[in-house]
């Protein structure tokens, strides 16, 4: 027998879209440890004193920074859509005897996430 | 009377080729036509020299598994009226040794298998006589493996996985949603086998979720879940190992 | 167990990270509520509470090792580069600075 050893596909990725979407998927991650940085810059402000910090927040007032959260929005909201979605095959529920179906578990997760955002924002803001 | 598609077929012969080519067959077909009926009028009518492996033609036997334009399918359960007036292109499943044109080299995937124990595993002591009946099991018990029984080994999960295409070492879907099979069977002790080997780094640890194998396949069966439940409960009993050193296996 | 963190981090990114973008990224730069609820004084009296550090360290550094994770396996599977522990080393190395940093920066606070 000789077989014949295909060479794995260059660049798999862009081959078809479910393979590219998967990538853009593990690649929210990077835009979201971004924003944790930021979030530490801005804690490291609070620690630099008033005038840093005031320095800090009119920074955020500049188009550069909205745009570059608008960036950093649109991936942050596909991880969590992509994360939420693989969540009811991760984690099968059971109450009793019943499997609970998948779109229950759904919509607990999604009620969950906007229950919490409110709290956070109802929090922060007031 | 029926249209014509074409069908170019990766074509490999080891005693004449040194290296695959592609052939075109053009092909007159009826609407409830499937791929491999087309290539079976191939293999009839035109071209006796092509090779390749089928059995059922049912969705049942599961070794009909191609690549038709890209994606890996049963070639017995996709209809050329689908693809008309584009044509076909038939390779052999990504991802392994080409043996003989669409023929591949499963014997990676038959180790593989053999090493997730897909048996019954019972702890000695617990063994019953005949005589004291049956070993029962509740639908609810049942439900909880069922799914992942359904799995014919047809081998489109791993031609879909980007990660085992990359590299052979992974150990796969379909073999670790069977050892999930036997794993959430009530019935069996096997886990802390099972789980030691699919629990390697080539095993559920590789896995990244792309979720490609679950879409692939001909009978639901779900690996990519399988794998993550996999990882959460190989999680669980690493952190009750460390809580609990004495008792963390159970 | 890398996975138990990068799961825990994804969690935290998919709960916490977008109102958090929304508030500092939208509602602070459009003066959507009053300036003084980003006050120095208030800010800074919410994270010098321990609670809060501790809040704050969780969502902050756990998503650091779910990048980690995910970009040691897209470097990995692309086959960018296949060295497993030099990529692993500067991966979940990085991710555990990270954390460091952000104990520090939370400390002084």
């Amino acid at each position: 027998m000789k077989p014949y050893y295909r060479p794995p596909p260059h660049m798999f990725w862009l081959h078809r879209k479910p393979y590219f979407m998967f990538i853009i998927r593990e690649m929210t991650s990077l835009f979201i440890a971004g924003f944790c940085l930021f979030l530490l810059v801005f804690i490291y402000s609070l620690g630099q004193g008033r005038e840093t910090f005031d320095n800090m927040v009119a920074f955020l007032d500049s188009t550069f920074m909205i745009i570059v959260h608008w960036i950093v929005l649109v991936f942050a909201l596909y991880h969590t859509f992509t994360w939420f979605n693989l969540t009811p095959k991760v984690m099968v529920v059971w109450i009793g005897e019943k499997k609970v179906p998948e779109f229950m578990v759904l919509g607990a997760v999604y009620g969950g996430w906007i229950g919490v955002s409110i709290v956070i924002a109802w929090l922060i803001l007031y | 009377m029926g249209k014509t598609i074409e069908l170019e077929i990766f074509r490999y012969i080891p005693e004449i080729d040194e290296q695959p080519a592609y052939r075109s067959y053009e092909v007159e077909f009826e609407d409830d036509w499937v791929i491999l009926d087309a290539i079976n009028h191939i293999k009839d009518k035109m071209d006796g020299s092509l090779s390749y492996r089928w059995s059922c033609r049912m969705g049942v036997c599961g070794s009909c598994g191609m690549m038709i334009n890209g994606i890996p399918k049963l070639t017995c359960a996709t209809f050329l009226k689908d693809y008309y007036p584009k044509k076909v292109k038939v390779e052999p499943l990504l991802g392994f040794p080409v043996e003989r044109d669409l023929v591949i080299v499963m014997d990676d995937f038959m180790t593989k298998l053999e090493n997730v124990k897909p048996w019954m595993i019972r702890d000695k002591d617990k063994e019953k006589t005949i005589d004291k009946g049956e070993y029962l099991q509740s639908p609810v018990q049942l439900e909880k493996f069922i799914q992942f029984s359904m799995c014919i080994n047809c081998l489109l999960c791993y031609s879909a996985c980007p990660v085992y295409v990359v590299d052979n070492n992974f150990i796969g879907p379909a073999a670790i949603a069977l050892a999930q099979r036997y794993n959430l069977d009530s019935r069996d002790d096997g886990q802390d086998q099972r789980n030691e080997y699919i629990g390697k780094h080539e095993g559920i640890w590789d896995c990244t979720f792309v979720g490609e194998c679950s879409k692939v396949c001909p009978e639901d069966v779900d690996p990519a879940a399988a794998i993550q439940q996999a990882k959460v409960t190989n999680t669980q009993n690493f952190v009750k190992s460390i809580l609990w050193p004495f008792g963390g296996k159970k | 167990m890398w996975w138990a963190l990068f799961s825990a981090g994804g969690v935290m990114a998919a709960v916490f990270i977008p109102i958090l973008i929304l508030i500092i990224g939208f509602i602070i730069p459009f003066d959507l509520v009053d300036e003084s609820v980003f006050s120095y004084e208030r800010m800074h009296n919410a994270v010098s509470n321990p609670f809060m550090k501790v809040i704050l360290l969780v969502i902050i550094a756990l998503p650091f090792f779910h990048f980690a994770h995910r970009f040691y396996f897209t470097i990995l599977h692309t086959g960018i580069w296949k060295n497993k522990p030099v990529l692993a080393f500067f991966s979940y190395g990085g991710a555990i600075t990270g954390t460091i940093i952000a104990v520090f920066l939370l400390w002084r606070v």
